[in-house]
């Protein structure tokens, strides 16, 4: 899923990601679809993250009135360049008939890729919050694709995906990067969900409205006062989101809702939540190799943005069988040993980001086998008790046989983290 | 009757002449009593002489002159000769010396005992045939994927070749040194230069996986980058060439210095990168066939707790 809407004028790659040509409008959709849009121009803005240097745009998304007629919601990932360097960044936003002014960043929900912000002077008529509507209705997304203009798209709601972690809404429309942000609407003209990303050929997702909900009710509590301490606010949404995922996870484990899978001898957790998929990716059992590989990963395949090309929230795990039945054991030791190779996780962090890795190397067994097991962690320097977690195992003692499993957990809360991969290992069982 | 012995300085061989008929005559022409045939030598170079106060050296050569005991003369100057000296006429080297000057100790031959092994055939055949097996092994340990012998043989080739340049470059260097053709040395150095880095790695991935930490592997590492080449030349040169262990080791880091400074700027370039790296995990994943190790076997809850303990601890800091 590329979770990246907005269009980014200093990056071409970026920009690239998501570009996809406009759908036809349906013609028997046109008098609803012009009416809805006429309804809610006033209330559709388009938000900038400007370099306080050149007085230039860096990254755009759209955005629209709520709540009150002074305050703006649009994605998390739209602001996040203004948030991870507030010194050298504004907000502001840009209307339909072209005025513009500065904006202020009051609130977010990092989890759900929300933010909320305010203008000095009112901005137009607040649009309702609605429900998300029964399957197959049309829902109409409103933003500005590419910088080209506002527009409205058509698509079909096609529910909440309960299986996903992040239980966004699939909606069937083209959204296009620079929209994100920009609020989907029923026939009713109520917004019921957010634009936020696209898969390509119509597979796009809206996050539910009930989240921005909750931020304009605490908002209201607390007088429309901006959140102080934004790093350690996000850290706390990012924590808790991790905690109480990894916590659901074991509650799955108490009510026997873990699906297993025999790879090689071991009968391993696999399905272990609707939230995880689980690919075969053994390779073929024709080629040359001398030695016999199974394989099996499995993900939430979640992706929480935090700031460009860094996104946490993803739980991984895979387990690699190996077999070498004609081969001296010193022989295949050298291939097993080669095989146990770990993936860099997040490729755009740098040492300011990160602390190094720290490990905990020893033998452990498991399920009666001996397993040389690693737990490696490292912190993020800006968001308090947020890390990412790298379990390595790796089955000895086998002449011919080898077993590896990798736990990637990014953007991980550590205590919960620690408990689910117990609970992994003490499910482990060795098949004769 | 008081004689003297010129010594006339050659790099494999010197030659000596014993003077006892004054006055000798020094240079290229067949008339002399000494003739040495080195084209940058006049036809009469020199004379040295017996007088009533001792013994004078005269200059003839107004070509390339002559040096005595480091003193340049171009003009047919008589000098007095003290004994023992040093003259260099034009660019070869001489000396006078006294006939009852000490004979040095005879040096033996050096192949004998365990080092027999680095020089007789059969030594230094078994040392390129293990070698070669070795080497045969590693390729084939490493090897996925199935292939025929051909294929396996073929991946030798390029340690074979580098084998034999190395003991051809060490064959031609004590060819020109000591004037000899050190057949069996040169290849036993070269042997011994390709098979240590195999030898290095498996004993320093025993340890690793013995003690579960990589320094061993790395320090072994770096004894293969950095110690391995100027200590088998040292050995050679010292064994082969009869110098002082001195003489010896100064020559062994000279002629490794070239190899030496590249893997220092190798290993500093990969540090470099490995401290920007956010990637890098640093914990041992040696895994061998023989489960052979200093650390027990916890049990799961053990284990839990102590890597809370280390990972945890940290992160109050």
């Amino acid at each position: 899923m590329k979770a990246l809407l907005q269009w980014v004028f200093n990056n071409p790659l970026l920009g690239l990601l998501t570009l996809l040509l406009l759908f036809k409008i349906p013609i028997t959709q046109a008098s609803t679809t012009a009416s809805l849009y006429a309804d809610v121009e006033q209330s559709i803005y388009q938000v900038r993250v400007i370099n306080k240097q050149t007085g230039k745009k860096i990254t755009i998304g759209s955005g629209f009135v709520v709540g009150r007629d002074d305050i703006i919601a649009t994605n998390y990932h739209v602001v996040s360049s203004y948030v991870n360097d507030m010194a050298n960044y504004t907000l502001d936003y840009l209307a339909t008939n072209g005025a513009s002014g500065q904006l202020v960043l009051l609130d977010v929900d990092v989890v759900h890729d929300l933010a909320v912000l305010k203008s000095a002077e009112p901005l137009g008529k607040p649009l309702p919050l609605g429900q998300v509507p029964k399957k197959g209705s049309a829902l109409y997304s409103v933003g500005n694709p590419l910088d080209l203009g506002f527009s409205i798209i058509p698509g079909t709601n096609n529910g909440v995906l309960e299986y996903s972690a992040d239980h966004n809404i699939l909606f069937s429309g083209s959204l296009n990067a620079g929209m994100s942000g920009g609020p989907t609407l029923d026939e009713l003209g109520q917004v019921v969900g957010v634009n936020v990303a696209t898969s390509g050929n119509q597979i796009s997702f809206l996050v539910a409205a009930q989240h921005l909900g909750v931020i304009l009710d605490r908002l209201k509590l607390r007088n429309y006062k901006p959140v102080e301490e934004l790093s350690i606010y996000i850290a706390h949404q990012l924590t808790d989101s991790m905690k109480s995922y990894m916590d659901s996870l074991l509650v799955n484990q108490t009510q026997s809702k873990w699906g297993y899978s025999k790879i090689g001898r071991f009968k391993v957790p696999t399905e272990i939540s609707s939230s995880v998929k689980c690919w075969d990716a053994s390779e073929t059992t024709d080629s040359d190799s001398l030695i016999l590989n199974y394989f099996t990963q499995c993900s939430n395949e979640r992706s929480i943005y935090l700031k460009d090309g860094v996104e946490v929230g993803r739980f991984q795990y895979q387990y690699d069988w190996y077999e070498g039945d004609l081969l001296w054991p010193t022989h295949f030791y050298r291939l097993y040993e080669s095989k146990n190779g770990v993936e860099p996780l997040n490729a755009k962090l740098t040492t300011k980001d990160v602390t190094p890795f720290k490990c905990f190397t020893n033998f452990i067994e498991v399920s009666g086998k001996p397993i040389k097991m690693t737990i490696c962690r490292r912190k993020y320097r800006e968001y308090e008790g947020l890390s990412d977690m790298i379990i390595n195992g790796v089955l000895v003692g086998e002449k011919n046989q080898g077993f590896v499993f990798n736990i990637d957990i990014v953007g991980a809360e550590f205590e919960s983290s620690l408990k689910v991969v117990n609970a992994l290992l003490g499910a482990f069982e060795w098949k004769n | 009757m008081e004689k003297l012995i010129l010594e006339v300085q050659d790099r494999s061989l010197n030659q000596y002449h014993t003077l006892s008929d004054f006055p000798v005559t020094i240079g290229r022409a067949f008339d002399n009593d000494i003739i040495i045939s080195d084209p940058s030598v006049s036809a009469h170079h020199l004379v040295i002489n017996k007088e009533a106060d001792g013994f004078v050296v005269q200059n003839l050569s107004t070509e390339n002159g002559s040096q005595i005991n480091g003193k340049m003369v171009y003009n047919q100057q008589t000098l007095p000769l003290s004994i023992p000296s040093q003259l260099n006429i034009a660019t070869r080297s001489l000396r006078v010396l006294n006939s009852e000057v000490p004979i040095e100790r005879t040096i033996i031959s050096a192949c004998r005992g365990l080092f027999a092994v680095f020089c007789r055939p059969w030594g230094v055949s078994t040392l390129v045939l293990l070698t070669v097996l070795v080497v045969l092994l590693e390729n084939y340990f490493n090897t996925e994927y199935a292939n025929s012998m051909n294929a396996y043989i073929s991946k030798v080739i390029p340690s074979i070749w580098f084998l034999l340049a190395f003991a051809l470059l060490a064959l031609g260097i004590s060819r020109l040194v000591v004037n000899r053709w050190e057949v069996g040395p040169s290849i036993a150095i070269a042997s011994l230069f390709v098979l240590a880095p195999h030898v290095l790695y498996e004993i320093g991935h025993w340890w690793s996986y013995f003690l579960t930490s990589d320094w061993p592997r790395d320090i072994l590492l770096l004894v293969n980058k950095f110690v391995v080449l100027p200590v088998l030349l040292f050995f050679f040169i010292y064994r082969i060439y009869n110098i002082s262990k001195k003489a010896a080791l100064g020559l062994a880091l000279l002629l490794s210095a070239p190899l030496l400074v590249f893997q220092a700027t190798d290993i500093i370039d990969s540090w470099t990168v490995e401290a920007n790296s956010v990637d890098e995990l640093s914990f041992n994943r040696t895994v061998r066939s023989w489960d052979i190790r200093l650390l027990p076997t916890l049990s799961q809850q053990d284990y839990m707790q102590q890597a809370h303990d280390a990972l945890a601890d940290e992160a109050k800091k």
